[in-house]
């Protein structure tokens, strides 16, 4: 039998917007020219790359000239931690982030170590929640940088960025927030922030994949993590993907415009899932804070259930939902954000992801919580009520 | 639509290419680690992309690195090879007319405590092997010459470097990024350990690029935070891109050597016919070892830049120099190291060609880049003499 599939995995990745898949295609045949070139198909391809810049600095409410763009997410982290602590070394060797922090910046962060840059981690609460006391504590002399998300992109919990923003400015530290589960979803401007460094990633919000953006505000030192020609300023040489970053700066315009719907739709998504989830899974358990969240992201924790043995499941029925971050899916560890906000190895392991986006709608929400339920009732059926 | 001869900046993507990435960011894979259906379908998509890439190049799969372009490439095969083999020796040796992408990433390498030799050319801008084995000291890891100049477009003696490195073990790697899909590019008879290449430089999409590493090279990653490509180069992986990529490289490899032959043939006419008729024009580069799709001339009485845009302005699209420095508005470094400094290096200007050219285009070209040069030296000489 052939199900209907239904993709509720968009915090690892989401489907590119036709209109932008259109608007690449123009673009290969429309900008033919390297944007650095003199000649007027190289002057029409840096024209079309600087409104693209102008537009997502509008929308982040930054300057143009401090906006960077990268391959993705993955390389605006590495850049802005190993690029500030690089850049500042010589006033300290010390960094601050979350012990929650995406694999990108906890190893951009490790690689640091082997250069005699120290790291601490700052413990969260049992939503996920960095502890802001803590944060304070972990500031010395040394410290150069901190480094707290914006989205936890496991469980969904909205870090207190600004909070931490004033405290970190007040100790002249810089912040860099990894801002790529919430550009697109929520609105997000550097400065009600208070970021020094912002990075977000393309393929999250209905963009290409390969394409990303650091923001790193004006007088904030930033070592290149690439080095070469004159690109971005000579922060982020190599001939722009002109095309992929057109196709971003569309995607993020369309996801802004579409904000408050979205979030009305998700948020009833949500609420649908939670719902039916305590009336068939009863000793099911949603993790992350009880309302600062992002409302795509669905931590559930299924006692007694393997996660790998749902998500397998799940996914012969053509539903794809996740473990916990793509990146460290296969890798069989329990995740470092559920141990670190509590749960038991155990609880770790039983845990999944759904994440539904823009083409959900309730149907599919029923869909897979009938199916949970039956794969519960298959592994554990004495704690499931009959219907 | 005029007449482009700037492809050694860059090239139109493959109208195929671009279909594929259309199609493929349509279909919407999902991300290639996640477990699900989708992901495996997407990890499928990948490994067959990969093997192309590899097929192209004569090479293994898991040789095959996908990064976010030739910059990245260079970057990650100096810094990482650099980091991984640092405990044997921190001494590099580059050729002095590499691309901007090698010369910072060593430069940057100098700041880690790194020392960085940098190896003079000739006149033709061709390193001459002996020196690099002169300079190699039992500190020297890595080795670095670009496989065709990007600027004047010498063919360097890299079989030769290569030979020189394995008997001496040391890592060489070679920015080829301007030598595919023009000439044939194969690590493994060139016998090099680490290759760049950039996808916009053969028809594929911006932003994508190959780091060839031979099984068993030590290397540290630049970008971290994943398993993706073998640890070697986190985030989640672009595969419209990378199957656009394979795609072009794929296209590119067929016909290789007739398109090189024809290539080659329509860059000399180029150059006879301007040098046949006008003064005071140089071609340079190596007269043998030249590239097939690149002739750089040096003007005299002229300026670069003027040049660029008097030809733009009559629908010739040329250069005046790398892409990559042309906002710097100094000397290049490849003419400085050819021995072309100051006013002499000012009046430069390079042709590209591809394997789409037609000779008719050459001929046009010609004959407008004739009416500029003339235009443009009376009118100084008008000026200087008003």
């Amino acid at each position: 039998m052939v199900n209907k599939r239904i993709f509720l995995d968009h915090a690892s990745t989401t489907p590119v917007r036709p209109e932008v898949i259109e608007l690449i295609s123009e673009a290969y045949q429309r900008f033919i020219g390297n944007p650095s070139s003199l000649h007027r198909f190289g002057q029409e391809s840096r024209r079309a790359l600087e409104e693209a810049r102008e537009k997502i600095a509008g929308l982040l409410g930054c300057h143009p000239d401090e906006l960077f763009f990268t391959s993705g997410g993955t390389e605006a982290n590495n850049m802005a931690i190993k690029g500030v602590a690089r850049a500042l070394s010589e006033k300290g060797t010390h960094l601050v982030a979350t012990a929650v922090e995406h694999h990108s910046v906890l190893d951009a962060c490790r690689s640091l170590e082997r250069e005699g840059f120290s790291i601490s981690l700052v413990p969260v609460d049992s939503y996920g929640r960095i502890v802001i006391e803590a944060f304070r504590e972990a500031l010395t002399p040394q410290t150069i940088l901190a480094s707290v998300m914006h989205g936890q992109n496991e469980v969904g919990t909205l870090e207190p960025v600004s909070e931490i923003g004033e405290i970190a400015r007040s100790f002249g530290v810089p912040l860099h927030s990894d801002a790529v589960q919430t550009v697109g979803r929520i609105p997000v401007l550097v400065d009600t922030l208070g970021v020094d460094l912002l990075s977000l990633s393309s393929h999250k919000f209905g963009g290409p994949k390969g394409v990303g953006a650091l923001y790193v505000r004006r007088g904030t030192p930033c070592f290149p993590l690439i080095h070469g020609g004159n690109q971005e300023e000579g922060r982020r040489p190599g001939t722009e993907n002109l095309a992929g970053i057109l196709g971003m700066a569309r995607a993020l315009e369309l996801s802004m415009l579409e904000l408050e719907d979205g979030d009305r739709r998700l948020h009833m998504l949500r609420t649908r899932f939670i719902q039916l989830l305590r009336e068939s899974v009863p000793r099911a358990r949603v993790n992350g804070h009880p309302s600062l969240f992002l409302q795509g992201i669905i931590s559930v924790t299924l006692p007694g259930v393997p996660a790998e043995e749902v998500l397998i499941c799940l996914d012969q029925e053509g539903i794809a939902a996740s473990a916990g971050a793509a990146c460290v899916s296969g890798a069989l560890e329990p995740s470092h954000v559920l141990l670190s906000m509590g749960l038991t190895r155990k609880e770790a392991e039983a845990t999944i992801r759904i994440s539904p986006g823009k083409e959900n709608d309730v149907e599919d929400v029923e869909v897979v919580i009938r199916k949970i339920r039956g794969i519960v009732l298959r592994t554990g059926p004495s704690f499931v009520p009959p219907p | 639509m005029g007449i482009y001869l700037d492809h050694a900046a860059t090239t139109p993507v493959l109208p195929e290419a671009a279909q594929m990435l259309a199609e493929a960011s349509l279909r919407g894979f999902g991300n290639p680690s996640s477990i699900h259906i989708r992901g495996q379908m997407a990890r499928e998509a990948m490994d067959e992309a990969r093997q192309v890439t590899a097929k192209a190049l004569g090479c293994l799969a898991d040789e095959i690195v996908f990064t976010s372009g030739g910059t990245e490439a260079n970057s990650l095969a100096l810094i990482g090879a650099c980091l991984a083999r640092q405990d044997s020796g921190r001494h590099l040796v580059i050729s002095a007319v590499e691309h901007e992408s090698v010369r910072n990433t060593a430069h940057f390498l100098e700041t880690l405590g790194f020392r960085v030799t940098e190896i003079p050319v000739d006149p033709a801008g061709l390193v001459d092997p002996g020196d690099i084995a002169r300079a190699l000291t039992p500190e020297t890891i890595l080795i670095s010459v670009m496989t065709v100049n990007n600027i004047i477009g010498t063919v360097q003696p890299v079989t030769e470097i290569s030979e020189l490195a394995r008997k001496r073990k040391i890592l060489f790697h070679t920015d080829a990024v301007q030598a595919f899909p023009n000439m044939l590019v194969e690590p493994g008879s060139l016998g090099v350990d680490l290759l760049s290449l950039s996808s916009h430089k053969f028809r594929g999409p911006k932003g994508m690029g190959v780091l060839y590493v031979r099984k068993g090279t030590p290397l540290v990653p630049l970008v971290r935070g994943g398993h993706q490509e073998n640890g070697l180069r986190a985030g989640t992986e672009n595969l419209p891109g990378i199957m656009a990529l394979a795609l072009a490289i794929k296209r590119s490899r067929e016909n290789l050597e007739k398109a090189e032959t024809e290539l080659r043939r329509l860059r000399n006419l180029l150059a006879e016919d301007i040098l046949a008729n006008l003064d005071h024009v140089k071609l340079n580069g190596h007269s043998e070892r030249a590239a097939p799709h690149i002739a750089h001339f040096s003007v005299d009485f002229t300026d670069g830049e003027s040049l660029v845009r008097n030809m733009d302005h009559e629908g010739v699209i040329v250069s005046a120099g790398s892409a990559c420095s042309s906002e710097e508005g100094k000397t290049s470094h490849v003419l400085e190291a050819i021995g072309q400094s100051g006013p002499l290096a000012r009046g430069t200007v390079r042709f590209s060609l591809s394997r789409e050219t037609t000779e008719q285009e050459v001929r046009d070209a010609s004959a407008v880049f004739r009416n500029v040069v003339v235009r443009l030296r009376s009118a100084s000489a008008a000026g200087r003499f008003a």
